[in-house]
């Protein structure tokens, strides 16, 4: 007993004293190390950013960036890290994006992606298809072939990390979307949609008298969750403030962001724009009403019958559009008018102008 | 003249890398620049010499039966100061020696050392092994390194030295190019001793 109480008491000893030198190096080098950690970044901004005169690092929402300044105080980029999940785990990579809100660089920092395969991410020459991308663009870049989920998981997730970069960290950086004076926009309801985690938000907004009275939800596919706090809190909101941006539900920030790009979509054109307003059908009077439509060419011209709130007949009577096409048009769009009773009907495939063009004729006929 | 035997005994006729054939791990995966090779020894050597040192000082007082954790412990010490000394004043050869820094712990020269030389001889004689050891270590891997440099990149230690014209032999940066060169190095010094019945 008392033998084993020596060898751990001295065991004991060689360990602390082991603790204590340990301690005392890292207190020395951990101070060399991130200073020497901060100098790489600045040099490494100043190589990406050529008129960075001044850095800042930020916290925002627990994420941190580094934002460079030029002499005149203007932000003129941004590197901060970003993460997505691989088909092996957490990519990690950096950003930097200039004052124009484009990528000027992606980089690689770790990954346990598939060795010779998804790990081409690392590739130069993949990393480059990203430069140049506003979060607006298309993300969709080529592939690498055996590595689709590393790389669907990259076009997202750089996406997706650019957006929250910019949200967090350069508001002006992103390209304001135009004004629109809600006070000059037509009665009606309009639709539109907009992207939160997910596409495929879809709002109705009702316009009375230059306000926004109600906005319906429709559709949305991100994650309940989150999506119905954003859907309860934000068209509250909107309608409250008059404003098409407002507080985001927080927890709920791309949610929120998708419904506010929704109801700005439906009301963007609208704004001191004719109306384009839904056509209550059921309202019209009886009668045979006459329109005229643009398809690939102007002067398509059309005869709606319409007999208790209904249209019961439309009469293609002219157009001047190529007849292999029209012909097709004029044989399915107004039967599917009918059908629908909506002037907005699916295109006949291969037709598409044509079709448009008769269903914007029997519109106008109506909208007399 | 005899501590001046301990020293030239690791560099030449105990060289750990060719004689003893101990910590072939980090020498076929480092020695892919002369540069490299010359860090690792040295980061080694340093390592060796200082955990000799104290190893050798507490051989009365470190008994037997723990013998080994204790060992373990001073090693790990010592190779963790030198993994965060390394990676404050030369971040570049930190980067490049990586995961093999960590393990210079489980070293076979090391812990080999310490267990048949500093455990049971005098300081002087210890820090003077230590010294041979790493320093032998630090020779081979250089000599390897320089050698698969040259093959694989046509350079040494970042100098190009093979002209324009020079087509690389891509094999000697990979770990297959590690072994081809250790093996002939090790029929080449073994040669060498047959010949001059240094055995």
């Amino acid at each position: 007993m008392k033998e084993v109480l020596r060898l751990a008491v001295i065991l004991m000893v060689i360990c602390a004293v082991s603790a204590g030198v340990l301690a005392y190096t890292n207190d020395v080098t951990t101070k060399i190390i991130e200073e020497r950690i901060q100098k790489e970044k600045i040099e490494l901004l100043q190589r990406l950013f050529p008129a960075v005169t001044r850095f800042e690092d930020q916290e925002v929402d627990g994420r941190t960036a580094t934002l460079g300044y030029d002499d005149q105080d203007n932000l003129v980029g941004i590197l901060a890290e970003g993460k997505t999940n691989g088909y092996g785990g957490e990519i990690r990579f950096n950003l930097a994006i200039d004052g124009e809100g484009k990528l000027v660089s992606l980089t690689i920092i770790s990954h346990s992606e598939t060795a010779g395969l998804g790990s081409k991410i690392e590739d130069e020459a993949y990393r480059q298809q990203y430069v140049g991308k506003t979060v607006n663009d298309d993300f969709d870049v080529d592939n690498i072939s055996g590595a689709t989920i590393t790389s669907l998981a990259m076009e997202n997730g750089v996406q997706a990390e650019m957006e929250a970069i910019l949200l967090a960290f350069g508001g002006d950086l992103i390209q304001g979307p135009a004004e629109i004076d809600i006070t000059t926009i037509p009665d009606g309801v309009y639709t539109g949609e907009g992207k939160g985690l997910k596409p495929g938000i879809k709002v109705e907004v009702t316009v009375e008298g230059g306000k926004i009275t109600n906005i319906e939800v429709l559709a949305g596919e991100d994650t309940p969750e989150y999506f119905n706090q954003a859907k309860a809190q934000v068209p509250k909101r909107i309608i409250e403030e008059q404003e098409l941006e407002v507080d985001v539900a927080s927890g709920a920030t791309f949610s929120s962001k998708g419904i506010m790009e929704a109801v700005r979509n439906a009301l963007q054109g609208a704004a001191g724009a004719p109306a384009e307003r839904e056509l209550d059908i059921s309202a019209i009077p009886d009668g045979v009403y006459t329109g005229e439509g643009k398809g690939l060419k102007p002067g398509i011209k059309v005869e709606v019958t319409v007999e208790g709130g209904k249209i019961t007949n439309i009469e293609v009577l002219a157009g001047e559009d190529t007849p292999e096409y029209f012909n097709q048009a004029k044989a399915q769009v107004p039967k599917r008018i009918i059908e629908e009773q909506s002037v907005q009907v699916d295109a006949a495939s291969g037709a598409t102008f044509s079709s448009k063009g008769i269903m914007e004729a029997v519109k106008n006929a109506l909208q007399q | 003249m005899s501590l001046l035997k301990e020293v030239t005994k690791g560099i030449f006729k105990e060289n750990p890398t060719f004689r003893l054939v101990l910590g072939t791990c980090p020498t076929l995966a480092v020695t892919t620049l002369a540069i490299n090779g010359l860090g690792m020894g040295l980061s080694t050597a340093a390592v060796l010499i200082a955990s000799n040192f104290v190893i050798s000082l507490l051989r009365k007082f470190i008994p037997d039966k723990i013998r080994i954790p204790a060992y373990i412990v001073i090693i790990a010490t010592f190779v963790t100061v030198v993994d965060m000394l390394l990676n404050a004043f030369t971040p570049e050869l930190h980067s490049a020696l990586g995961i093999f820094i960590p393990l210079i712990v489980v070293n076979c020269i090391i812990l080999g050392r310490a267990e048949a030389f500093a455990s049971k001889n005098p300081i002087v004689a210890s820090i003077a092994d230590g010294l041979g050891m790493g320093l032998g270590f630090t020779l081979s891997l250089t000599i390897m390194g320089a050698i698969r440099e040259i093959l694989a990149a046509g350079t040494i230690f970042g100098v190009s030295i093979m002209g324009a014209g020079y087509e690389p032999f891509q094999i000697f940066g990979s770990p297959a190019g590690g072994f081809l060169v250790y093996g002939l190095m090790m029929a080449l010094v073994n040669m060498f001793f047959k010949k001059f019945r240094l055995e």
